[in-house]
């Protein structure tokens, strides 16, 4: 008979060490919004998802598992009983008051792992006329009796501009918001560190280095007169002056620069977000029609024009790195702003090393044919790899783009 | 003009809050289905035990059911849940046995090993008939390639006993261990006489035993049987990840579509979409994207083995794949996580960063058709 128990209880225990290990979504999370106001209001907007709330206070009232609007509206003022006491707000060491307004109308909002319920209201802190923030204490309670694994993430902003971010839980209930003025601390020292992000994206990313390197190969020549085909590269003349290759290298530049930083800031901002297969497909490409264009011209539109259609594209594949650094939305000026500048001052490091070289070399036979002849032959069969592997990974069937 | 981009793009940003538009409208799925008979009395079992804060049998009873449930479910949530159930004793150094049995399970199933062994050597200490706690103990042992003290484990269940669960454990690690097809062997006349209770446990073994030696039409049978007798979150998980590498990612599809809450789940299905050049496949790398910023934004890392495979292959970035392989890799040390280090590392070109799992391998004497191609 006990041998028999044992195995049972061992069953449901060998199976749950096999799925343990599997972890398969996120815990219990909430998101706190607080914004702190000049004469000692606080705004707050939680979300909490109604999954929890459900499980702490049963919405789905026919237990059908569908939750519906007219299962939750009715009970909104018991959600706010709820949830309000489990948060409490003290400044100057007495505890911010919510005040009587009529609550705002309740709301629903879509996060990663399902519906949250969003709970609003301003609460009055103690504050002496003409002072300003000093330090916020947080007390976070939701969920503590039933889920310790719960976390409370809070955004808060301060109306210096200030703003931050904690992780509140069971393992620290307790936390302080301290401020330190009216300079931003958090700004400057977080667009420090995504300018660094961005001149690293620059420094590894190859295809954009070789794209780049391939405009400014021939930036120090230019191509009078109607474009022969045959043979390669006699069409390109050295440029006179280094004023006219500074100017080109400055069009360029700018041309690049300004898509794609349209649309990095598009694709940051979720307001387009293409394929990341035929973004990377057309930035493999752009170098290449950019090396063979070194060799034989392809396009009769001005350079910059060309270049500028091909920065569209890059931002699209800055995009894609920038968001892998975790961003959330509502935070992204720093890091739009200091991704960028860290990627345009990538760029102009490498303009800066190899300018002077190219526009004392231009007029050599050794620029001519190994810089420009062998570099741009080297750059298009790397640039033809990566478009195979690119466009290969998904694409089969379909064929090259642009054969 | 950068900065005045950036300015005028940023004071677009903000969230979507909603009033829905109707009371019949649907605005959560909590299940796919009724809640069911066992939440309803596990539910009133939390009930009672609020009343009675300090009654440790009640608490074991309703972490244990919290526990099966997040099992059955894969979802996280219970498992919180458990750990609530248990939050009097929870900080105590020495919470009674049973308790602290359950304690460990919970820490295990955060990958927070070293604590979990030291309460499941505290537990054996008490009571070293807990059979319970010597299957724990091999698991995590065994997950964290240590298998000579895995193998003590699993001796010690013979000893005390529970013969099916120490066989079965002693000849999962010596497939491990360069004995691939005797295990199997004797995996299949061991099966042969087990209580038909412990099949679903027995063929999951089975079934990885398989991959492991290329026996794939039997892998395929074994996880085909499993999803019908006894479906759950990882081994549909195992099933999935055994299609892709067949390229059958259609089966994928149709078997994922309808599971997407389920994070593990998801990147399968976004691998398939991958396979398959399907239309859906930005919208889930987005979605996939948005989740694990969620879970690195509350501070967790059980998900580095996931994060590196989506990394490496759906947005393509093999160092960052790399990073996360490694330091998956330090923490746990199972097949697929040797895998997705070797993979990551390939595609980086960063052939040493594969070293210390290639010596690994030989030093365990792994032997699996799965890792051949990544280890020429």
């Amino acid at each position: 008979m006990k041998n028999v128990k044992l195995k049972l209880l061992l069953l449901a225990l060998a199976l749950l060490l096999l799925c343990s290990l599997a972890q398969a979504h996120k815990p219990s999370d909430s998101y706190l919004t607080l914004t702190l106001r000049d004469a000692g209001q606080v705004d707050v907007s939680w979300h909490i998802a109604l999954r929890d709330l459900d499980t702490e206070l049963r919405l789905d009232h026919d237990d059908d598992g569908q939750l519906t609007w007219g299962e939750v509206r009715p009970r909104w003022p018991e959600l706010m009983n709820f949830a309000r006491p489990t948060l409490s707000l003290r400044h100057e060491g007495q505890d911010c008051i919510p005040l009587a307004a009529p609550p705002p109308e309740p709301q629903i909002d879509t996060h990663t792992d399902g519906r949250y319920a969003v709970l609003r209201w301003t609460a009055q802190c103690t504050m002496r006329p003409g002072h300003a923030w000093q330090s916020l204490d947080i007390d976070y309670r939701l969920f503590a009796l039933t889920d310790p694994t719960h976390r409370g993430i809070v955004h808060w902003t301060a109306a210096s501009g200030e703003a931050g971010t904690l992780v509140l839980g069971t393992p620290r209930p307790r936390q302080t918001l301290a401020f330190h003025g009216h300079s931003p601390p958090s700004f400057w020292p977080s667009l420090w560190r995504f300018v660094l992000d961005g001149v690293h994206h620059i420094a590894i990313g190859t295809d954009h280095i070789l794209f780049l390197m391939s405009l400014l190969l021939v930036s120090v020549w230019h191509r009078p007169g109607p474009a022969r085909w045959w043979p390669p590269l006699t069409a390109w003349q050295p440029r006179s002056t280094w004023g006219g290759s500074a100017g080109e290298v400055l069009r360029l530049v700018t041309a690049f620069t300004v898509a794609h930083s349209i649309t990095l800031g598009l694709a940051a901002f979720g307001v387009l977000s293409p394929p990341t297969r035929w973004v990377e497909s057309l930035i493999a490409l752009s170098v290449l029609l950019a090396a063979l264009d070194n060799l034989l011209p392809l396009f009769r539109a001005p350079r910059w024009t060309v270049v500028f259609a091909f920065g569209l594209v890059h931002g699209f594949g800055f995009a894609g790195a920038l968001q892998d650094l975790g961003l959330s939305r509502g935070e992204l000026a720093a890091p739009l702003l200091g991704f960028n500048l860290g990627v345009e001052l990538g760029q102009l490091a490498l303009v800066a090393v190899s300018l002077p070289l190219m526009a004392l070399l231009r007029r050599t036979p050794l620029y001519r044919w190994g810089f420009v002849g062998g570099g741009s032959v080297l750059i298009a069969v790397m640039a033809t790899v990566w478009l195979i592997e690119r466009v290969f990974d998904t694409t089969l069937s379909v064929g090259v783009p642009g054969f | 003009m950068a900065f005045m981009l950036v300015t005028l793009v940023a004071g677009l940003a903000h969230g979507a809050p909603f009033v829905p538009k109707a009371d019949s409208e649907v605005i959560e799925t909590l299940r796919e289905r009724p809640l069911s008979d066992e939440e309803r009395a596990w539910r009133g079992l939390r009930a009672q035990a609020r009343q009675h804060p300090n009654d440790a049998a009640l608490a074991t009873r309703l972490a244990r059911q919290a526990i099966e449930l997040s099992r059955r479910d894969g979802d996280p949530r219970w498992m919180g849940q458990a750990q609530g159930a248990l939050q009097a004793w929870w900080s105590l150094p020495a919470p009674p046995t049973p308790i602290r049995l359950l304690r460990a399970t919970i820490l295990q199933n955060q990958h927070d090993f070293a604590p979990a062994l030291r309460d499941l050597e505290a537990v054996l200490r008490q009571d070293r008939y807990n059979a319970q706690a010597w299957l724990t103990r091999a698991a995590i042992l065994q997950v964290t390639g240590r298998y000579s003290e895995a193998k003590t484990s699993c001796d010690a269940l013979i000893g005390i006993g529970a013969s099916w669960h120490g066989q079965a454990c002693s000849l999962e690690l010596s497939s491990l261990q360069g004995q691939g097809t005797q295990a199997w062997r004797s995996l299949q006349a061991l099966i042969r006489q087990a209580p038909p209770d412990l099949y679903p446990w027995l063929n999951l073994i089975q079934a990885e035993m398989a991959e492991r030696l290329g026996r794939r039409d039997e892998a395929q049978a074994l996880y085909q049987r499993l999803l019908i007798t006894a479906p759950d979150a990882y081994t549909e998980g195992a099933y999935a990840d055994f299609l892709l590498d067949q390229g059958q990612a259609h089966e994928v599809i149709k078997r994922l579509e309808q599971q997407q809450r389920n994070d593990g789940l998801l990147l399968r299905l976004a691998l398939a979409y991958a396979q398959t050049q399907d239309a859906r496949l930005d919208a889930t790398v987005q979605a996939l994207r948005a989740r694990f910023n969620a879970a690195r934004e509350r501070g967790d890392s059980v998900h580095r083995r996931e994060e590196a495979r989506f990394a490496l292959h759906l947005l393509k970035r093999p160092d960052t794949a790399l990073q996360l392989a490694q330091a998956n890799w330090a923490v746990q040390k199972e097949p697929a996580d040797a895998r997705i280090l070797l993979e990551a590392a390939r595609a980086a070109r960063q052939d040493a960063a594969a070293r210390p799992v290639r010596d690994f391998i030989a030093q365990a004497g792994w032997s699996d058709q799965r890792l051949k191609p990544w280890l020429q």
